[in-house]
């Protein structure tokens, strides 16, 4: 049960976020500290009940997260898992990421984050997140102390249905790797790291389902592999699982489904990177494991400017 | 006219369409001239069996449209209605005569047209102008902006349009007059206009051309276009400021005068293209766009920093106002680095940083304040260009960098790190890592290595006037920047720059061959063997070390005290850990904890760096003659933060896949995995990161590290086995590790029953001769040769020992474990220093006994392990 210091905080910086004041470096520091603590006494598959929504990923569109929440209740209405990338390519990485962990602090038991390949030190450097915090900042240290929460952020979840009758459901961000069979195995990696170039953590943050090979194929992302029917099946039967659900890939639709419904990509950042002109979806499954899906697409709604990145505050010459 | 040069020759055959039948006139060569009576321009195709023989004789004129079709074709209907088509052997052919047909429409037919078709898809097909006649867009008025608009989408779909349209703006300051309208319907709020005036200047940042992208950026037309650009109709109810952040002229701070106009402006136009791509058209750009605005700011920031480079007196002037803050020590080596540091970051009483040595302490404080502030924006003016200068070539950065340094870069960095205010030393050491990350020597080339000044770059690559300053640099020797980071690592507060401090010291402490490559500035042959690290390293561990390991040196006596006396006491100031609390709430504020914490892990990471890349002699003997694995393994107990625990869990992991011997004889005669054990029992009942931690040390003690399994793991494990067997078995990789263990023991023993009759063979001298794979005859050479007498003795008694293993190994076998019981940890003491070394001798004592027990075990069970590796 979260104190009543961190609620305020939490709250505040909740509020803060969602007109995109940019929250002072002390208070980001203390959220993150407050969410490693949290973070840490996860396991690495996280056993989640139902019912329970499933967002993919999100990618700084802060705004459009807000539209999420609108459409799908916020926290704690609506369990919430959300398949890491929370970071980059939008201009409000730091701001969805903050408003994701003060949801975490605030109510630990409603909302749950699982580490995508975008949480790592190297991607984001490249892709986004490190040149925001920068601008934001004027220095790197906040970018620094959202990366120390990355390293604690679990690896996956697994959901059961209440009736526990059909098999349960995988989530993880990437896909499957070919050095874990059982998901029990995941328990041995010590998760606390930057995303490694390959092994078993790479590969689940990184991998991608392909419809068109039976097995195994290398990935051209150049991390990860890239999974076909057979493997999947195999995965789902050795598990004893009903689906995998999976983010990382844009899905104009929202969502797709492959594999005799056994795998599904479950994408949440509408008009991605703000032109790709996709619509997002999330994924509810009841009780029973029943699977809805929400489409949604980007509004501007309850934000008082128009999404952009901020100017840097001066220009020495 | 004289532009219209004659075309060669081309063989082409020449068509002419009757009804609905093209028909064959023959092949001849064609030109396109101008004709010798009339000097209008003309096509002519004369047979080739008979040049006297024309047969076609064209006009090129009026406003005929010529297509040219397949590549090789060109097809038109001249003013009569006649169709002709000229079918070209080659392409080269077609291209000359397109380009004729350019060159006149552009100089004496403006109305003729060449149009290429482009087939799409299966059937359908686009045509593409490539020269023909562009009426001037619309003169923009109050009522015509739909057609204005119209007109530039239309025009936006050619190359050519835009390149004519592109001309046409820039010669007629069309530009201005959209302002003007802008101005007029801003005024009139005419909301629809101005919303079109937006698309039209969207339109025209589409056309990706780079010339009306510089007008864009003109004094006189910026705010205008930013202005235009706050009214999208894609967003109707909200309206950005772009005009009060580009016109806030505050925003330009010039810490030192440029003098130079031009690069003042490049310097302003670069700052306003990087607020049009990141901020006002950050919606809009698509990849191409992006792109090319990236590419025209990367040029200019070239140009800036190449002028920084060049410029005699910038950075100098720039560097001058710091004079008397640099922090280089120039009265010889002090031997204590961190009272080196400790003398030079002492701040002045009053508080603040202090003042220049230079003379201007009489100024009136109003000006000292001023002083101040500039040299603070001078510290974020270096930093920009710092940031700048990552995205350019590794030349291009390397001799900024270098620039920087030898124009004074380190007066600055002494001033930063005096500055109480904390994004100064923020900013300083993010100087710091990029410079050091990006070529390692610019910074170790401050330090001593005296025998390395000839392959210095900069000995040959700068003028006289400054070499005495860098000479200076290199015989006030060596570990100041290293004394420097360790004073801040250990005593900054602020966990940020602790922790870019702690990244910092990495770079330092592992000069990659990468982060020197870019050192042949001069051409020289200085490459990365040239590095001498183990003169550097040999600094570090004589001179830094100590100090910055010097935490878990202390909290290593912790360990090695009684049980009894309370270990966390202040009294003896070893350590101010506090009780960690599962609740978050009470650590919460805690900053004091934090802080300890995060220096506590950062020193573990630290640890597990030096061991795997430095040369053993020195890492391992330092790790091991201060006991810095004992203080790493104390740091597991349940006292400290689960993140600190945790750390130092992963520490001993990364010690124990080095597969070094004389860590693992440590390791299983200080029981430094207790506590790991401890905490795994802690975490039996819960999966969570800690649970998987110590599940991960137990799976490389089983399995190996991802390289592949590690001998030395066995005693490891045998260690574990004999000690904590009933606690591991509480859990499921600790039975699969007992289960495994005692299954390679078993096989062990009756390996050792078959061996007896071997050893005695061979007259037992195999269970002395050390397996060389274990390299524990060069391994001990080394360390003689570098420790300490204290050291020393015990290495001596060790060697020793190996002829008392000779007889005693095989009965003492068990001995020697119940003999490790008694680590001196549990052994009461007094707290006096003399008890200590006493104790510590004692220690050794025991040490030696075990060690050569474990060691013939060691040499036997290794040349068991390869065979049974051969095997396999």
């Amino acid at each position: 049960m979260p104190s009543l210091s961190t609620v305020l905080t939490a709250t505040r910086i909740i509020q803060d976020v969602k007109r995109c004041i940019v929250i002072p470096e002390n208070d980001v520091r203390q959220l993150c500290f407050l969410s490693q603590e949290l973070l840490m006494q996860e396991s690495n598959i996280q056993l989640i009940d139902t019912p329970i929504t499933i967002c993919g990923d999100i990618h700084g569109q802060l705004h459009d997260l807000l539209t999420l929440f609108r459409i799908a209740k916020d926290p704690p209405e609506t369990k919430y898992l959300f398949l890491g990338d929370f970071v980059d390519r939008g201009f409000y990485s730091l701001e969805t990421f903050l408003l994701l962990l003060c949801y975490k602090v605030r109510y630990p038991d409603r909302i749950f984050l699982i580490r995508g390949n975008h949480e790592s030190r190297q991607i984001t450097s490249v892709y986004g997140f490190y040149d925001e915090c920068l601008r934001k900042y004027g220095n790197a240290n906040v970018w620094r102390y959202c990366c120390d929460v990355f390293d604690y952020i679990s690896l996956g979840a697994y959901i059961m249905g209440a009736s526990g009758e059909s098999g349960g459901v995988f989530c993880i961000h990437g896909g499957l790797s070919p050095a874990v069979e059982k998901i029990d195995e995941i328990r041995l990696i010590d998760r606390k790291q930057e995303v490694p170039h390959d092994g078993s953590m790479c590969d689940l943050l990184w991998s991608d389902p392909e419809e068109n090979i039976p097995a195994w194929a290398i990935s051209p992302r150049g991390a990860g592999y890239l999974f076909g029917y057979d493997e999947t099946k195999k995965f789902l039967h050795r598990n004893n699982l009903s689906l995998i659900a999976r983010a990382h890939q844009l899905v104009m639709e929202g969502y797709k489904e492959v594999f005799d419904h056994g795998l599904v990509t479950v994408w949440s950042a509408p008009n991605y990177c703000y032109r790709c002109g996709n619509v997002a979806a999330v994924l509810t499954l009841s009780d029973d494991l029943e699977r809805t899906y929400t489409v949604f697409d980007s509004v501007l709604q309850d934000c008082n400017e128009i999404p952009s990145k901020k100017p840097v505050a001066d220009y020495f010459i | 006219m004289i532009d219209i040069q004659p075309t060669s020759p081309r063989r082409v055959k020449v068509y002419s369409l009757q009804g609905d039948r093209w028909i064959d006139r023959g092949t001849g060569y064609c030109s396109g001239e101008l004709d010798a009576e009339t000097e209008r321009p003309i096509f002519i195709v004369r047979n080739e069996q008979d040049d006297t023989e024309v047969l076609l004789k064209a006009p090129i004129e009026g406003t005929t449209q010529y297509q040219k079709q397949q590549d090789t074709l060109i097809v038109w209907t001249d003013p009569d209605g006649n169709d002709f088509a000229l079918s070209f052997q080659e392409l080269e052919g077609c291209y000359s005569i397109c380009d004729f047909l350019i060159s006149v429409q552009q100089n004496i037919e403006p109305n003729i047209s060449l149009v290429a078709v482009v087939p799409v898809g299966s059937d359908g097909e686009i045509t593409e102008m490539i020269a023909g006649p562009v009426p001037p867009p619309p003169e923009p008025k109050d009522e015509n902006l739909p057609e204005v608009l119209d007109y530039l989408n239309q025009g936006s779909k050619t190359t050519f349009f835009r390149e004519s349209i592109s001309k046409f703006i820039d010669s007629e300051g069309y530009l201005s007059k959209l302002v003007d309208a802008f101005n007029r319907n801003e005024k009139g709020r005419n909301l629809t206009n101005l919303h079109y005036l937006c698309d039209i200047i969207k339109t025209l940042v589409f056309y990706n051309d780079t010339n009306i992208l510089e007008q864009f950026l003109d004094d006189n037309i910026i705010i205008g276009v930013v202005g235009i650009l706050e009214y999208d109709p894609d967003f109707p109810s909200y309206k950005s400021n772009n005009r009060e952040y580009i016109s806030d002229e505050t925003k330009f701070k010039e810490v030192i005068p440029l003098n130079d106009q031009e690069t003042s402006d490049i310097i302003k136009k670069t700052f306003r293209l990087q607020f049009l791509k990141d901020v006002v058209l950050a919606r809009l750009l698509d990849d191409a766009t992006f792109g090319w605005i990236a590419t025209l700011i990367y040029f200019n920031q070239v140009k800036i920093i190449k002028f920084l480079n060049e410029n005699e007196h910038f950075l100098s002037s720039l560097f001058a106002m710091y004079q008397g803050d640099d922090y280089v020590i120039k009265d010889g080596v002090s031997d204590e680095a961190k009272n080196e540091a400790n003398r030079v970051l002492t701040p002045k009483s009053d508080g603040s940083c202090s003042s220049p040595s230079n003379g201007d302490a009489d100024a009136d404080p109003q000006d000292a304040d001023e002083l101040l502030q500039k040299k603070r924006d001078g510290i974020r003016l270096v930093h920009q260009f710092v940031i700048v200068a990552k995205g350019l070539q590794a030349t291009a950065r390397s001799q900024f960098y270098s620039a920087l340094v030898k124009r004074g870069l380190f007066k600055l960095i002494g001033f930063a790190f005096k500055d109480i205010h904390t994004s100064s030393r923020v900013l300083a050491t993010e100087l710091i890592v990029s410079i050091v990350e990006h070529d390692v020597l610019l910074i170790n080339g401050t330090q001593p290595a005296t025998d390395d000044i000839d392959e210095m770059p900069r000995e040959d690559e700068f003028g006289d006037e400054n070499s005495l300053e860098i000479k200076e640099r290199f015989l006030s020797d060596d570990m100041t920047l290293f004394a420097l980071l360790t004073f801040i690592l250990l005593e900054e507060e602020d966990i940020g720059l602790k922790t870019q401090v702690s990244e910092a010291l990495k770079v330092l402490l592992h000069p990659s061959p990468s982060t020197v490559s870019s050192a042949n500035l001069s051409g020289g042959s200085l490459g990365p063997s040239s590095l001498n690290t183990t003169n550097y390293l040999t600094a570090f561990y004589s001179k830094v070390s100590p100090s910055l390991f010097e935490p878990l040196v202390k909290v290593a006596s912790l360990a090695l005290k009684p049980r009894s006396s309370t270990p966390l006491s202040d009294s003896d100031g070893a350590v101010t850990a506090v009780p960690s609390s599962s609740s978050s709430e009470e650590s919460k504020f805690s900053s004091l904890k934090r802080h300890e914490s995060v220096l506590h892990q950062n020193l573990c990471e630290l640890v597990s760096l030096c061991a795997s890349e430095h040369e053993k002699h020195l890492s391992r003997s330092f790790f091991l003659e201060n006991d810095v694995l004992l203080g790493v393994s104390y740091l597991v107990n349940p006292v400290f933060p689960l993140q600190t625990r945790l750390g130092a869990v992963r520490c001993l992991k990364s010690i124990l896949v080095l597969n070094d011997e004389f860590y693992t004889r440590y390791i299983i005669n200080m029981d430094v995995l207790k506590p790991v054990v401890e905490l795994l029992k802690e975490t039996n009942n819960s999966n969570n990161l800690a649970n998987s931690c110590c599940l991960d040390l137990l799976n490389t003690l089983i399995r190996g590290d991802a390289n592949g399994s590690v001998p030395n793991n066995r005693f490891v494990r045998e260690y574990l086995l004999s000690q904590y067997e009933d606690t591991l078995m509480l859990n499921f990789l600790g039975r699969e590790l007992v289960q495994k263990t005692k299954l390679e023991k078993k096989a062990k023993k009756q390996e050792e029953e078959e061996d007896v009759i071997s050893d005695e063979d061979l007259g037992g001298n195999t269970m002395t001769s050390p397996d060389p794979d274990y390299g524990f005859g060069d391994a001990t050479e080394e360390v003689l040769a570098k420790v300490t007498p204290e050291k020393r003795l015990w290495e001596e008694s060790d060697e020793g020992g190996e002829a008392e293993s000779e007889q005693t190994s095989k009965p003492t076998g068990n001995t020697g474990q119940s003999k490790k019981r008694q680590s001196p940890a549990k052994n009461p003491v007094k707290d006096s220093k003399g008890k200590l070394k006493r104790e510590k001798l004692k220690k050794q004592n025991d040490k030696k006994k075990v060690s050569s027990i474990l060691k013939s075990k060691f040499a036997h069970a290794g040349a068991k392990l390869l065979n049974m590796k051969k095997e396999d």
